[in-house]
This record gives structure tokens, C-alpha cells and sequence, in this order.
């Protein structure tokens, strides 16, 4: 490999040797592939939700981690995504791609209408406002009993399929729900890497560190953040529209801001701007939430106890205290 | 030297009750370096927000190449060719030295891209990278610019807008925290790469801005007091009281 090569290769964020990378991945794939003969139903459906929340944390990696906008809303786009295609579902039956495409359409159009109103603000106000517009989407949602049940919310949904054509794969089964989640989030770790490794992302990581100098440069500032925030409205809509299948429900505390709060405890715990630290994240946070609540009410004590240790030692998230561990390079 | 590429006319501006800059007229021709000097307060960068226009003026207009921008956006005027320097280093940490020119660069064209355009990602490297060894720092152009001394984030700082290829740009103190060896090997920089690019250098150095620039502007208390060659300054009674200095304090 010449020196330009290498040069440009490291400018433009590709990883000069990715055989760590390639690796990662590998043992990743295989122990996917074993999880299913070990695993009983009830833990593969389990891991099917966090991969799903996952990937929605993961979208709000790309505007945290990569564009320093907090938000408080974003539970809105995975929630109302869900609502849509449980909604869609009853009516239109609830083939896959059909749910996947209402879903990841209708978190864009959630964020574009987010966008409208936030999209000029940062910091703290865009923290305030992304809570306001994500509470009257809650309200709507809570409120609109004939379409989405109320606080009772829906069930009795309709079982996931996919249509190949000539046959319907029935994909209710806790494995193929599985393999759907883990495909979904493989492909939403793969959209969001590719949007961070894009112009559009390295602009927006400049708009994070220097929104002045963005701006002399001549970008405009609130497009790059809309557009950040479609990328990650498709992605956590996509994942939602998966969420109401899992567990054949879907409630209003799905579009609550306290479960955007949750969502951004699940990142810090995993890792800010590192995507596949999200579903770290969720992983602990789901963990706890499942396995030791069984035990005591007091569940949230032991997430509250995690994330203050995460900040003291590894203030930068599971990921990247476990990856410096190994001399890993930090974030983005 | 040919015909006035930035004309100020009239220019003002109030913060509340305080004047900052009152009826300031300015004219920049293409290829000249200006030389913008004053005391602290002196209305100096705020002058180059209004031209940039992250400022508008209260009264008055900004001409670039015989066209009113005094409402246009700075997005617009970046792309007409006014760039700037910030007086703070504005340069982004966390990337590497090239990608902070590939940012520069991209921004007129591809900025806003989803995906990764081999070509044009390729073409724009190749820029920088042919910037960075006029420059003198293609060995580290894979460095993450934290990592490096100030004196180098400062060049790369500079590099970043003269990687807009401007027609105008505002260096405002690019010296600012250098030592003399640093300030002048920067100003060798901007010399080397900024070509027929038209310059308005701010800065406290006056042997540097009396060095390098055709024309001086003096400004004070929000007042253009005088404009002329380094050496009319020099001579000029009111730069001298407002800020040069008199007798065995004064810059030669």
C-alpha cells in the first residue's frame, strides 16, 4: 500500500489494517449462529428484544455520540414507528418488509417534524424541546383510544411473516424472530456506519466540535442535522416497527420520554459514538431490568449503581473501557 | 493589482448603546494584503463578522465583486469566496490533519453526501494532500490534530481556509500565541499558498503586518482613522497616538 494510499485511508476513517475489525466480526457471526442451540425460547426472544431496542439506542448514537444533540424524544420515533405498524398490521397483515417500510417511513417523517421545530437549537434547548415535541406525540398517542387503545395499548397483533411470493414464511417463532432481529440489527450497524463514515458524517462529527467554523466553511448547519436526524428517525423506525411483534404488545410507555431516558442511560452505559456500543448498552440495561428484578423491585437501584460506576471508571462507556483495555483508538 | 474586490461603505453597528463600528469605509483590491490594526476593542473582527456575515450591520453596505452581500447568508458569501479565520484556534480535534482540509473542501461540493463517492472522495484527498506538501506537513497528514503543538493546529487552522481556494480571506490574528519563529514561518504558509487570493491580516505583530501587507488600515474606537502604505502609516499622526506610539515607542 503506497503512502498516499494510507494517507487517505486514515483521513477518511477506514481502519489502514481491519483484520481486528474482520475478526470481531467473525466471533460475533459465530456465536449468533450458536446462540440459538443453547438458548431456550424465552432467551432467544429476549436477545430479539435487545437487539431491536438496540438498534434504536444505536440510532441515537448518531446524533449524541456523532453530533453532540442529546435527545429526550427519541423514543418517539421508535414508539410511534411500532404504533404505526401495529396499527397497519391489523388491517394489512403484518408481512415484514411491508412493517419494516411503514415503520422506518413513519420515524422519518417523526423526525422530520422533530426537525422543523429543534433543528436550529442545541445543547440544553434542543434536550428541552425534543422532550416537549416528543410528549405531545405521547399525548396523541395516549389519548387517540379508538386507533392505538389508549393506555391499555394493542394487542392481539397479528404474527409476523414474511411474504416470499410463492410461499409466507412464518416468522413468529422465537428463533425466526431472532434471526429477524439480528439481521436487523446488522443491517442498522451497518446504514449508521456508513452515514458516520460519509461526508454527511464527518460533518456532522464538525458540527459536534466546531459549529462556528462549520459554518464559516459554508455548511449549513440545521441541514446536516436534519439530515442526521432522518437517518436516525429510518433507523429507529425500522426497529420499532419490529417491537410490537416481539411480544405481541405495544403501549404508550414505548413513546414515553422516560424510555428516551432510558435509552440514553443504555448508551452512556454501552458507549458514546462507538454504534455497536448501543446494543452493549442495551444488553446490561435489559439484563438487569429482566434477571434481577426477578429478585427485588428495586431493579433500577442496581442500573442507577452500573451507571455510576460506568461514569467513575469508564467514563466513556463499556466499549471503549474494554477496547483501551486492548489499545484500541477511542471514538470518532 | 487590478479593481476593488471588498468595498465597506458606511458601515455601522450598535450593540444596545454602544457603538462598536461607526460609518467604517474600507476597500480591498484583488491580490492585495491588508493589514488591519488597532487596540483591543477596536471593532476589528467584528468588521470581519459583518463581512462574513455572522453579523448585520445597522447602516451601511459590504460590495463584493460589485455585488450588495450585506443580507446574504454566510453560506452564500463562502461560496462567493470570503473565508475566515477565527481569532481562537478553530481547527477539529478529534479528526486528522487531512480530513480536517477534506471537510474544507468537501463543503462546496459533496459535503452533504450520503455515501462515499470513491471518485470525488479521492479527488478531494488528493487536494489536501497536495496542499499539505506545499505546506510542508505531508507527514502528518494521518495525525490527529490534537495531538500537535499548537504552532502546527495554527497552520492547519489557515490551511483549512485557504483549502476554499477564497477570493478573499480574513485572517483574523492567525499569529496570536505563536512565537516570532512560529508567527513568521505561518505567514511563509499563507505567503507560499494563498496565490492571487486577496488578504486582510489582523494582527498585533506590527513588524509582521508591516512586513507583508500593501496597505495598512488603522481602526479605533469603532473608527477607520487612517488607510495607507506601512510607511504613510508609520508616519501618520493619529495611528501613532491611537496606537503605534510616539518617539522611542514606536514601531519602526
Amino acid at each position: 500500500m503506497s503512502d498516499t494510499v494510507k494517507l487517505q485511508d486514515a483521513a477518511n476513517g477506514r481502519a489502514p489494517a481491519p483484520s481486528r475489525q474482520i475478526l470481531a466480526l467473525g466471533v460475533i457471526a459465530v456465536l449468533a449462529a450458536l446462540l440459538p442451540l443453547v438458548a431456550s425460547d424465552y432467551q432467544l426472544r429476549f436477545v430479539a428484544e435487545i437487539l431491536i431496542v438496540g438498534a434504536a439506542v444505536l440510532s441515537l448514537d448518531l446524533l449524541v455520540g456523532y453530533g453532540g444533540l442529546v435527545s429526550l424524544g427519541h423514543a418517539t420515533l421508535f414508539g410511534g414507528a411500532a404504533y404505526a405498524a401495529a396499527v397497519a398490521s391489523r388491517s394489512l397483515g403484518a408481512d415484514l418488509t411491508l412493517m419494516v417500510g411503514i415503520g422506518t417511513l413513519t420515524g422519518m417523517v417523526m423526525a422530520f417534524i422533530t426537525g422543523i421545530v429543534v433543528m436550529r437549537t442545541i445543547a440544553l434547548f434542543f434536550l428541552i424541546l425534543t422532550l416537549i415535541v416528543g410528549q405531545i406525540f405521547w399525548e396523541i398517542a395516549f389519548h387517540w383510544r379508538d386507533v392505538t387503545g389508549g393506555a391499555d395499548g394493542m394487542r392481539g397483533l397479528p404474527t409476523l411473516s414474511l411474504n416470499l411470493g410463492v410461499t409466507k414464511l412464518d416468522l413468529s417463532s422465537s428463533f425466526a424472530l431472532y434471526v429477524t432481529a439480528a439481521v436487523l440489527a446488522f443491517a442498522a450497524w451497518a446504514v449508521a456506519r456508513s452515514f458516520v463514515n460519509a461526508p454527511i458524517g464527518r460533518a456532522l462529527i464538525g458540527t459536534r466540535e466546531r459549529q462556528l467554523r462549520m459554518s464559516a466553511l459554508g455548511y449549513d448547519i440545521a441541514r446536516i442535522r436534519m439530515m442526521a436526524l432522518l437517518a436516525s428517525g429510518a433507523i429507529a423506525g425500522a426497529a420499532g416497527s419490529l417491537y410490537p411483534f416481539v411480544n405481541q404488545y405495544i403501549g404508550p410507555n414505548s413513546m414515553q420520554w422516560t424510555f428516551s431516558a432510558m435509552m440514553v442511560v443504555m448508551l452512556v452505559i454501552g458507549g458514546v459514538g462507538s454504534l455497536y456500543g448501543a446494543f452493549i448498552g442495551t444488553a446490561v440495561y435489559l439484563g438487569i431490568q429482566t434477571y434481577i428484578s426477578s429478585y427485588t423491585d428495586r431493579w433500577q437501584l442496581v442500573v442507577g449503581l452500573i451507571f455510576v460506576l460506568t461514569v467513575m471508571i469508564m467514563p466513556r462507556g463499556i466499549v471503549h473501557g474494554v477496547g483501551s483495555l486492548f489499545g484500541g483508538k477511542g471514538k470518532q | 493589482m487590478s479593481g476593488d474586490l471588498l468595498r465597506i461603505e458606511n458601515v455601522g453597528i450598535a450593540f444596545g448603546g454602544l457603538k462598536v463600528l461607526t460609518d467604517v469605509n474600507l476597500t480591498v483590491k484583488q491580490g492585495e494584503t491588508m493589514g488591519l490594526i488597532g487596540p483591543n476593542g477596536a471593532g476589528k473582527t467584528t468588521l470581519f463578522n459583518i463581512v462574513t456575515g455572522f453579523l448585520s450591520p445597522s447602516h451601511g453596505e459590504v460590495v463584493f465583486e460589485g455585488n450588495r452581500i450585506t443580507q446574504t447568508r454566510t453560506a452564500q458569501r463562502v461560496r462567493m469566496g470570503i473565508v475566515r479565520t477565527f481569532q481562537k484556534s478553530m481547527v477539529f480535534p478529534d479528526l486528522s490533519v487531512m480530513e480536517n482540509l477534506a471537510l474544507a473542501l468537501r463543503a462546496r461540493t459533496h459535503g452533504y453526501a450520503w455515501w462515499r463517492s470513491g471518485a470525488a472522495l479521492a479527488a478531494a484527498d488528493a487536494k489536501a494532500l497536495e496542499i499539505l506538501r506545499k505546506a510542508g506537513m505531508a507527514d502528518r497528514a494521518g495525525r490527529v490534530v490534537s495531538s500537535m503543538s499548537y504552532g502546527d493546529q495554527r497552520i492547519v487552522d489557515v490551511l483549512i481556509s485557504l483549502a476554499m481556494e477564497p477570493k478573499l480571506l480574513l485572517l483574523d490574528e492567525p499569529t496570536a500565541g505563536l512565537s516570532k519563529a512560529e508567527g513568521e514561518h505561518l505567514i511563509e504558509v499563507i505567503r507560499t499558498l494563498c496565490g492571487n487570493t486577496s488578504l486582510v491580516l489582523v494582527a498585533h505583530d506590527l513588524d509582521i503586518v508591516f512586513a507583508v501587507c500593501d496597505r495598512v488600515a488603522v481602526l479605533d474606537l469603532g473608527r477607520m482613522i487612517a488607510c495607507d502604505t506601512p510607511d504613510g502609516i508609520r508616519a501618520h499622526e493619529g495611528a501613532q497616538a491611537a496606537y503605534l506610539g510616539k518617539g522611542k515607542e514606536a514601531v519602526q
